[in-house]
């Protein structure tokens, strides 16, 4: 039982008790078993005991998860200036969300999940990262002792508020309970929650609306969440209006009262006026009635703005009148800020950043055990070694370095949704259309006695979501050891072919975080390989597709200083497209997406328009999936949609692009002849040109034809290789249809091939990969492609080309693909080609590569039974390239026309006669 | 299968002849081309049709008394960048829908302009009809019914106002079309096939089996 004592000792004491039970029924067993079962069970017992060694750890870092309801007023009736009907409030909010999702600092309590609920179109849910105590239960627990701790949270609670406000986000609902305390070890933390958030509460029992960011400052909102007593004065008046706005100012205010309630709160016994108060747990609100604040706020109320009148000290010769007064240690600069912040008038209120400064300044920095900057001070190999060992012998389980995000991504993977857990808890309460019919109407309009005025109804306050059945469920049948979160360097056949599938997940995400990483030091060539089998996680692609498409902040700083809001010729075209853009998603359904789709395609257009770039429809199809990644961040999303169209789509949508586009579709259409002769006569022979089928696939990168979950899917695949790929992807689109297509005629061709809903996706990125490999890379060349070049392909990919490019009649004339003469060389040396030398023999006698095969051109026709003679050819993948002396050109490519024709695969033809292919010296047999 | 009762006496099985006719719809975006054959076709409606890139195709088949008519639709995109694409698909074709937006004046002068490119570019017996869709909103009516219809009247076009939304009109128009077109006894080369390099096809004229 050695091994045990080298388990971290933080389990605490249930796993001791587990360890003494264990350690017991082992010692039974070695006492009384037979001496070969001992070690049979020892074996089984020991996975177990690992596995509960496991649960505890993981129990100590998944983050809990706390869900909130909110009611989104229905406004109905309303139409848009188009006539389509103005998206619903819940709609509204879900557009608006990613924002508030995006903000980022160690103080605030991270917004993960909003859904509208399938039960009841006007409520919506909010998953935000909970932690079970508040500043509110700290305070009253008397575990503010000292005053280091305090100034910890002067520091981060002001910091947190400056982050939102430089961020643009009204808190509105900052109280002590609003806070929320991690604790981990012995250091505490703030954490801000349900900011930028609509709240309600009766205070003085009538609904009072708070609004903020996410409702639109609360025109979509009728009811929320409790909030605390000291509201601001101006929030209070406002009441009759019913709807009003939390401001800065009024965050400042509810800033300064939870600020004077850590400053005041003490643990030990006050001494004030000779008497003794044990006042452990105070906190200003049982202190203070509604009434006293209220009074006090009328105390002081002035109509002239002018007048600074503070309400802190007020406040605390209350406390002392009351004899609730604390012992504290007096702390001028504090209070005084505190008494700038308790201005009656809103605009004699000091301001966020510069609370965040003075505290800054009186109680300097967090000292941070953990910081980047240390990281940077490592100056030798073995400082970082020592490091790094460090780091390991730390517990860490692997869940710590999982983000937020991707832990609720595994949340949801295990099959429920908030929803189902709030209508199970009753939280969410549906009820029959019945009851919301009040019990006296008259007059037509007037109704009274209606006890509900919706069909669901919902109790207030964030509800904890289980996370039993996930920490359940990745333990599953697993050895699992902290190590083994990071797959790099390991063998994947080995042994982490288990089948637990959200312990994969984790698994992946966290070696997809750490392939990201490294991409900086090694680039992104190391990441491909391993990206194209773990696939990629919806919580990380934006951060994958940015660095595969190489985006980073210099791609995006135009777009930044553009006036997306000016007036442009495609205004009218943006304006009838973009509501009808991928709309079965219903983040596409919201006005702020829409927006923002706007934004990227104007900022994109602007900025090349003077490459004679233009907005065509189908652009917004291309563009959206990038804004679904980074929905709070347009300008990246603009960046990788500029960037991915300059390699996938380059130059289709210039204002004349029918060159570029008719080159495109002739490649395609050879390749189509490489690969799959029989096909490529059928569709030729019913005239069922690619023009009629395949634009949209190509000029939006099959963003049109297929459903964005898929397509982002292929998209994954897609960044990964070289230009010619949606060509690959279009050739596996065709051939999955291909026993379909043979069997019809036009009509019925152009119906199957426009209808594709069981599309497997898994199937088509296989099958393209297949053809990427099958094809040799110089048969994709086209004069308008791409210049630019994945760099981590295989040789082949990265030859010269000396290939011009041919005119559109050309083009329409050949019926197979071309080859340049440096691959040919190269395949010549490797003995991975068939070479069909069409010469006549004694041009042929004279001077001929090895190892080709000469066929006389003399009547145009193919000779099928000439080519079974060839040994091998027939069954071979390896490309079939005809070769033509200077004077045979149109001949030889009637020549493998006619063997196209007769159904013979991998034709392609070298792109210049025999004469001119320079280093052909080494190769060639002369007579 | 509205769309397929109101086609029309169908006459299941009856004697009659089948006759393909290709017909192409064109206009500008946004005004309901592709919303007017789902609703002939599939007799569907959707709020937001997505926009079209390049072209669709369907197909719908209606009755009349004395023969059975195929139409190969050709949906065309509407914004004016693919226009070059748009003889590919009405070369050839026996009719064409020319769809405008009755709330939008811009797309009548638009319609006006494809009306033109038809009248020169087209066959010559080609079977034209003007439609003014969206007519379940004309309560924002900027164009009227008498200027399109007095328009469609002076250049010999059919024209209805219609509603994809509601399917006023839809099957009527398609009817209509149906009864104007030539259902000769001679026998014509299969059409739906689209012919991109001989601008100078000639009309087929019917094209019975």
């Amino acid at each position: 039982m050695s091994s045990t004592s080298s388990f971290p000792k933080s389990f605490g004491k249930l796993y001791v008790n587990i360890l003494l039970y264990h350690i017991f029924v082992i010692w039974l067993f070695e006492y009384y078993i037979y001496q070969h079962l001992i070690v049979y069970f020892r074996s089984v017992y020991f996975k177990l005991f690992q596995i509960q060694f496991y649960s505890f750890q993981i129990m100590g870092s998944f983050p809990n998860f706390g869900a909130f309801v909110l009611r989104a007023q229905e406004k109905t009736g309303r139409t848009c200036i188009n006539g389509l009907p103005v998206a619903s409030p819940s709609k509204q909010m879900l557009g608006r969300f990613p924002y508030l999702q995006s903000l980022r600092h160690d103080n605030l309590s991270i917004y993960v999940h909003f859904s509208e609920t399938v039960i009841a179109r006007d409520l919506v849910i909010v998953v935000i990262e909970h932690h079970s105590e508040s500043l509110g239960d700290v305070l009253k627990a008397g575990e503010l002792k000292d005053e280091n701790r305090k100034n910890v949270l002067y520091l981060e609670i002001s910091s947190a508020m400056d982050c939102l406000h430089r961020n643009g986000v009204v808190h509105g609902f900052l109280d002590v309970n609003s806070v929320n305390i991690s604790k981990k070890r012995e250091e505490i933390t703030a954490k801000l929650s349900g900011y930028g958030l609509p709240l309600v509460q009766s205070v003085l029992k009538s609904i009072i609306h708070i609004f903020s960011f996410l409702t639109n400052y609360g025109k979509d909102i009728a009811s929320s969440m409790k909030f605390g007593v000291f509201l601001a004065p101006e929030r209070i008046l406002n009441e009759d209006e019913s709807l009003f706005l939390a401001t800065y100012q009024s965050d400042v205010w509810e800033m300064g009262f939870v600020l004077l309630q850590i400053y005041l709160v003490s643990e030990t016994i006050s001494k004030n006026s000779g008497e003794n108060i044990c006042l452990k747990g105070a906190t200003l609100e049982p202190d203070i009635s509604e009434t006293e604040y209220l009074e006090i706020l009328n105390k002081n109320f002035t109509d002239d703005s002018t007048v600074t009148s503070t309400v802190m000290d007020d406040i605390i010769q209350l406390l002392i009148d009351k004899k609730r007064l604390p012992y504290h240690k007096k702390c001028e600069w504090l209070e005084t800020v505190i008494r700038n912040c308790l201005q009656m008038g809103c605009s004699n209120r000091i301001l966020v950043p510069e609370i965040a400064e003075r505290i800054k300044e009186n109680v300097g920095s967090i000292p941070s055990e953990d910081n980047v900057e240390s990281l940077y001070k490592l100056k030798t190999v073995d400082e970082m070694r020592a490091r790094v060992r460090e780091d390991v012998l730390k517990d860490y389980d692997g869940f710590e370095k999982l983000s937020i995000d991707n832990s609720f991504y595994l949340w949801k993977t295990c099959g429920s949704t908030p929803e189902i857990i709030l209508l199970k808890k009753g939280i969410i309460q549906n009820h029959a259309p019945i009851s919301s019919y009040p019990s006296i109407r008259f007059d037509d309009f007037n109704q009274i006695d209606q006890t509900v005025d919706s069909q669901s109804t919902f109790e207030y306050g964030v509800f904890e979501l289980p996370k039993e059945r996930t920490l359940a469920k990745m333990e599953h049948g697993l050895k699992v050891s902290a190590k083994m979160f990071h797959k790099i360097g390991v063998n994947k056949d080995e042994d982490h072919q288990n089948e637990n599938i959200l312990y994969e997940t984790a698994s992946n995400m966290l070696t997809i975080e750490h392939f990201l990483n490294s991409t900086a030091v090694f680039g992104v060539s190391s990441v491909v390989s391993s990206l194209s089998s773990i696939g990629v996680i919806s919580t990380q692609r934006s951060d994958v597709w940015c660095t595969l498409l190489d985006v980073d902040e210099t791609k995006w700083r135009d777009y930044l200083n553009l006036d997306v809001l000016a007036s442009h010729s495609s205004d009218r075209q943006l304006e009838v497209d973009i509501p009808r853009c991928h709309q079965y998603d219903s983040f596409m359904t919201t006005p702020a997406i829409q927006e923002s789709l706007r934004k990227v395609l104007k900022g994109w257009q602007i900025i090349t328009e003077s490459d004679n770039y233009v907005y065509w429809q189908g652009c917004d199809s291309l563009a959206t999936p990038f804004l679904l990644a980074n929905m709070s961040k347009p300008h990246v999303a603009y960046a990788c949609f500029k960037e991915f169209t300059h390699r996938y789509c380059h130059k289709f949508y210039l204002k004349d692009n029918s060159e570029v586009i008719k080159e495109y579709l002739g490649i395609f259409y050879h390749l189509v002849a490489y690969v799959d002769p029989v096909l490529y006569k059928h569709l030729k022979s019913n005239g069922f040109d690619a023009e009629l089928f395949a634009i949209p696939w190509f000029l939006t990168c099959f963003a049109h034809e297929l459903p964005l979950s898929k397509l982002v899917r292929l998209w994954d695949e897609t960044m990964i290789h070289g230009n010619a790929f949606p060509l690959m992807i279009a050739l596996a689109m065709l051939n999955r249809l291909r026993d379909k297509l043979l069997s019809v005629n036009f009509n019925d061709m152009i119906i199957i091939i426009h209808d594709q809903p069981d599309l497997t996706i898994d199937d088509i990125i296989k099958n393209a990969r297949g053809y990427e490999n099958l094809i040799p890379p110089s048969c994709t060349f086209r004069v308008h492609a791409s210049p630019w070049k994945e760099n981590n392909s295989g040789e082949v990919h990265c030859l010269m080309n000396s290939m011009k490019g041919l005119s559109l009649g050309e083009l329409a004339q050949l019926h197979c693909p071309r080859l340049s003469s440096e691959e040919l060389i190269w395949r010549i040396e490797r003995n991975l080609i068939y070479i069909i030398d069409t010469r006549q023999e004694s041009e042929f006698q004279t001077e001929h590569f090895s190892n080709s095969f000469n066929h006389p051109n003399n009547n145009h026709e193919a000779d099928i039974d000439w080519l079974r003679f060839l040994p091998g050819i027939v069954s071979s993948e390896l490309p079939k390239c005809f070769l033509y002396g200077k004077n045979d050109k149109e001949a030889t490519e009637k020549l493998a026309e006619a063997y196209v024709m007769k159904g013979v695969p991998y034709v392609c033809i070298l792109h210049e006669p025999f004469e001119t292919i320079k280093n052909k010296d080494p190769f060639v047999v002369k007579a | 299968m509205a769309a397929r009762n109101a086609g029309g006496a169908a006459r299941p099985g009856g004697p009659n002849r089948t006759c393909q006719f290709k017909l192409v719809l064109l206009g500008e975006s946004a005004v309901g081309k592709s919303s007017l054959v789902l609703r002939f076709v599939k007799g569907q409606f959707h709020e937001y049709q997505e926009s079209t890139i390049g072209a669709a195709f369907l197909t719908q088949t209606v009755c009349l008394d004395d023969a059975t008519i195929k139409f190969e639709i050709w949906d065309t995109a509407g914004q004016e960048r693919y226009h070059s694409l748009a003889p590919m698909y009405y070369r050839g074709a026996q009719a064409a829908i020319v769809v405008y937006d009755i709330t939008n004046q811009e797309s009548f002068q638009k319609a006006k302009n494809w009306v033109k490119e038809l009248q020169r570019q087209a066959s010559p017996n080609i079977v034209m009809a003007l439609a003014g869709n969206k007519a379940d909103v004309a309560n924002k009516r900027t164009v009227e019914y008498e200027e399109a219809n007095a328009y469609a009247e002076d250049n010999a076009l059919l024209f209805m106002e219609t509603s994809a939304k509601t399917s006023m009109n839809v099957n009527d128009i398609f009817m209509a079309i149906a009864k104007k077109l030539p259902i000769g006894p001679a026998q014509g080369e299969p059409t739906g096939t689209v012919d991109m390099n001989q601008p100078q096809q000639q009309q087929k004229g019917s094209c019975c089996k």
